[in-house]
């Protein structure tokens, strides 16, 4: 046993450290099983957390996407809504004509049903530019454009109804703002006549002011305000949103789709500005906008008239708060020597005028009752010195008898202006910016694949002294100036072979002199992007086709360091020298603009023939060409014809013919292979429409005919009876009518009258057209 | 190698040669373990290989014997303390169908780091079962044991042909199985 004492022993220790391994093994082995389960524990947290996470975002995701159903099931029944409203008047009023035999009742059937259709129209292009903007955006053009011009037309547009509203239109443009900027005149217009649109829907007294000034920045604010029902904070938070008008009664209440705002916004963001608001309810909103826009002529109606206003006072008598306001403002920046305003007529004393002064009196005109009693109070006042004006809306024109001149509203600041200078408008100098400058000496080289064009280039710019070279593609231009020195090339951007970028990068890249040689992108390509095009290729500057005679000629004098020879025409007298060019021979044709490819051969009505004629020979063939080029696949052929047709169809005055090839080069552009036939088929036709004139006009060439005519008095007195005879027997005559004196008048000082004459009709007024006709002729009897 | 080989082995040393010869053999050998085994711990294999070593010079029986017959005894010794795994399969060759995939992975959770032979097969009937054994140690006998022992436990016939050989150190065995009807 003693044996077995130190062997039981260690057998003991054995044992005991077996036991005491496994203990630590096991709790070594819980520990971990401890910590595993720990870190399950979390993960089983967190992964749940991250479900619920997940299930707030589907949530929320969820939710937004019922708010938008919510908000297109709203659109959708406020929109069939505003669609059934008209669709019944349509509908309704044919069902009554069925069985109506009195004329007069169904021509006023007729009317409503058009008015409404005409609304029902509206309210689909609106959807439709909504859904355009949303999915394909807006590519802004780049135009010169006179603003207060632009803003002009949108505001005579909207005059009528808001006069027949009660309301005072006023135009509030600052005369120092320039005559001339960049940028895209058709979308600023369709916003402002937006803004305009809802500021007389939504106030129902007192007076609405469009304008534009320039700011500290040198940016443009441009602004339309009322004196209307006004917006909540609330309301305009989500004005611009689409959908979604201030509350579902204003739909109700006021109709329209409730698009409009949210178009206009996605426009004025396009031009990286925003639409600001400012409103409180009851008391009026102002919707405004700032836009950089790059200045064209820095011209204004300040510069012109400032040194001629010094010993002029004008007086004005009106009750309206915001046309006092705006007019001071008006005459302090254009320098005027005295201007006064009261609200009655008693509260002037005309002793404070100095005798030096000559003095005007515009009495602001509400109504004819007004008129008399002021006509009353000026006679008790025994002004001797002072001329007296008022200020009367268009429409009161015809059914006033005043001794005194009258000024419509809303305002033209010219004719304004023109008065109290005693400048009259047709006295006024009617020369073009063609004899402004002299280029003799200097000789220009220009490069085009386009044969119309270049003859159009030439006659153009020998006129104006230039030695004339003409080259028809990239590489020639290249290989003449390298041995030929030229004072300036006008170079083509888009043509066969080397294309007008890589010849100016080219011609850079000798070096020497042809760094500096003044080389100017002539293209078809009217966007911002081309021009930035031009100019990283190394052009100097970028002007469009068809050209434009005086910013041509602007661009190139300054190039070229050539001052101009006499002052500058203003800008409004360029379309009055515009108008000089009507057309003998070549008749009026829908899609075809005469009078503007006119004034680019100066009037000279039978090279513009040989020009027509010459297209028409070269482009027989075009609408077959385009098609097997199409069949065939040769997407680079067709979209080079349709580019060659846009160009020079632009150049002669094709317009439409011009358009189409346009959209049918687009949809090239886009990658489509095949454009749609619509456009084919509308370039199809303007073709043929081309031909046929050609073939009108042939014989004219031949009888080398010189004489030139335009649109007399006499024809326009005599078309305005006419129309309105036709109003009373035949609208579709009236229709015709009213076009053809549209189109006759465009750009001349009857424009405005015919405009409005025309927009009445639009909206079926045919009591108010027949008013507008009636005033216009006495006016002209007046003059007589 | 896992503590329940050596707890079992010693319990196989004593149960047939008495608890004596359990000393005897530490003694001898001297372990950095110290002999203090326990089912849960992990010991080096080299220990094992001693004792075997050891036990055949003192009984003068066969390495591969005592390999062998331990192998048999440690099948049985499983079969009671493991019944679930062994009531899962009905025969020897089901059973060790599922060895590598079912019984290893059960070890291996508690010892992801545990080193264990690979076995693979090629089952040719319900009867006929080819077995790859793959080891870096040599227990091909302990193995065949195994197999004997499992056999003995579900009272299955099998008649066993072995061949095999050594690579680079990796013992590769194959055990042809026929179940004896």
């Amino acid at each position: 046993m003693t044996d077995d004492a130190p062997r039981l022993q260690r057998r003991y220790e054995r044992e005991k450290r077996a036991r005491i391994k496994a203990e630590s093994i096991l709790e070594q082995k819980s520990r971990e099983l401890f910590a595993t389960n720990e870190k399950l524990v979390k993960l089983s947290e967190s992964l749940e957390q991250q479900v619920n996470e997940r299930m707030q975002d589907l949530e929320r995701a969820r939710d937004e996407a019922l708010a938008s159903v919510h908000a297109k099931t709203q659109f959708l029944a406020n929109m069939s809504h505003e669609i059934r409203t008209p669709m019944n008047g349509v509908i309704g009023m044919l069902r009554v004509l069925k069985t109506c035999e009195d004329k007069k009742k169904s021509e006023r059937l007729i009317d409503t049903a058009l008015e409404s259709g005409h609304l029902l129209v509206s309210i689909i292009n609106d959807i439709l530019e909504y859904s355009k903007l949303d999915s394909v955006g807006i590519e802004l053009e780049r135009e010169r454009f006179d603003l207060a011009a632009a803003l002009d037309s949108v505001i005579q547009t909207f005059a009528a109804n808001a006069h027949s509203k009660g309301l005072d239109l006023i135009t509030a443009v600052s005369p120092a703002l320039p005559s001339e900027f960049i940028g895209d005149a058709t979308r600023i217009k369709q916003v402002v006549g937006n803004l305009l649109s809802n500021a007389v829907k939504f106030t129902d007294a007192g007076e609405i002011a469009v304008g534009a000034m320039r700011s500290a920045d040198g940016s443009v604010e441009i602004f339309v305000e009322d004196t209307g029902i006004g917006l909540s904070d609330e309301e305009q938070k989500k004005i611009f949103s689409a959908f979604s008008q201030a509350d579902i009664s204003t739909t109700r209440k006021f109709g329209g789709t409730g698009l409009g705002l949210s178009i206009c916004s996605k426009i004025i963001n396009t031009f990286g500005s925003k639409i600001c608001i400012d409103s409180k309810i009851d008391r009026g909103s102002r919707f405004y906008f700032h836009l950089n826009l790059p200045v064209a002529n820095e011209r204004s109606l300040a510069k012109e008239y400032q040194s001629k206003l010094a010993q002029t006072a004008v007086v004005l008598v009106s009750r309206s708060r915001a046309r006092k306001i705006y007019l001071q403002k008006f005459f302090h920046e254009i320098g005027l020597g005295w201007f006064e305003c009261c609200e009655h007529l008693t509260e002037f004393d005309p002793d404070y005028i100095s005798n030096d002064f000559n003095c005007f009196l515009i009495l602001d005109q509400d109504t004819p009752f007004d008129l008399e009693q002021s006509v009353a109070q000026v006679q008790k006042l025994a002004i001797s010195n002072m001329e007296i004006m008022t200020l009367v809306n268009f429409e009161n024109i015809s059914g006033t008898q005043s001794e005194f001149f009258q000024l419509t509203k809303p305002l033209h600041h010219r004719e304004l202006l023109d008065k109290i200078t005693g400048i009259e408008v047709a006295e006024k100098q009617v020369e073009a910016h063609v004899e402004s400058f002299d280029f003799s000496g200097k000789k220009m080289y220009v490069v085009d694949d386009n044969q119309v064009n270049l003859d159009v280039a030439k006659e153009l710019f020998e006129y104006a002294g230039f030695d004339v070279v003409l080259g028809h593609n990239g590489l020639e231009a290249v290989e003449y100036l390298q041995e030929n020195a030229v004072d300036l090339v006008l170079m083509d951007i888009q043509m066969p072979g080397m294309d007008g970028l890589s010849a100016s990068r080219t011609i850079r890249s000798f070096g020497g002199k042809f760094l500096d040689l003044p080389i100017i992108a002539m293209t078809a390509h009217a966007l911002d992007s081309d021009r930035k095009k031009s100019l990283e290729a190394g052009m100097n500057d970028h002007i469009t086709k068809p050209i434009d005679v005086d910013f041509a000629l602007t661009t190139i004098a300054k190039l070229l360091g050539v001052e101009a020879k006499a002052k500058p025409v203003e800008a409004t007298k360029i379309h009055q020298e515009e108008s000089r060019y009507t057309t003998e021979y070549l008749p009026e044709v829908e899609g075809f603009d005469f009078p503007s490819a006119l004034r680019r051969v100066r009037g000279r009505e039978l090279k513009l023939i040989e020009f027509v004629l010459n297209l028409a020979k070269n482009m027989a063939d075009a609408p077959e060409r385009l098609e097997q080029f199409i069949d065939a696949g040769n997407v680079g052929e067709a979209q080079q014809l349709a580019h060659q047709i846009k160009g020079s169809g632009a150049n002669i005055g094709a317009s439409a013919l011009s358009k189409a090839a346009a959209d049918i080069e687009q949809q090239f552009k886009q990658g489509i292979a095949r454009p749609d036939r619509a456009s084919r088929h509308i370039f199809h036709e303007e073709i043929a429409k081309l031909l046929k004139l050609s073939k009108d006009v042939e014989p004219v060439l031949a009888a080398k005919n010189n004489a030139k005519g335009s649109l007399s008095e006499r024809e326009f007195i005599d078309l305005l009876k006419a129309i309105d005879v036709s109003l009373k027997t035949d609208l579709g005559e009236a229709q015709t009518l009213i076009d053809k004196l549209y189109q006759s008048t465009a750009q001349t000082h009857y424009e405005a009258i015919v405009s409005n004459i025309r927009s009445s009709y639009d909206a079926f007024k045919i009591a108010d057209i027949h008013a507008l006709i009636e005033s216009t002729l006495g006016g002209i009897r007046k003059r007589e | 190698m896992k503590g329940i080989v050596f707890t079992e082995f010693m319990e196989m040393v004593e149960g047939k040669w008495g608890l004596d010869m359990v000393d005897d053999l530490i003694d001898v050998v001297n372990p950095d373990s110290g002999g203090a085994y326990t089912s849960v711990g992990t010991y080096d294999y080299q220990e094992l290989v001693a004792y075997v070593v050891e036990l055949n010079k003192r009984t003068e029986i066969p390495v591969s014997d005592l390999v062998y017959t331990f192998g048999t005894y440690l099948a049985a010794s499983f079969a009671s303390k493991f019944t679930d795994f062994f009531n899962e399969c009905e025969s020897t060759i089901e059973f060790l169908t599922h060895v590598d995939d079912h019984i290893h992975v059960e070890v291996r959770k508690l010892y992801p780091d545990a080193e264990l032979p690979k076995f693979s097969y090629e089952q040719h009937s319900a009867d006929a079962l080819t077995l790859h054994y793959e080891s870096t140690r040599n227990l091909a006998d302990l193995a065949h044991g195994l197999i004997i022992g499992c056999a003995a436990h579900y009272g299955d016939k099998i008649d066993i042909s072995r061949s095999g050989e050594v690579r680079d150190g990796v013992a590769y065995e194959e055990f042809k199985l026929t179940r004896i009807p």
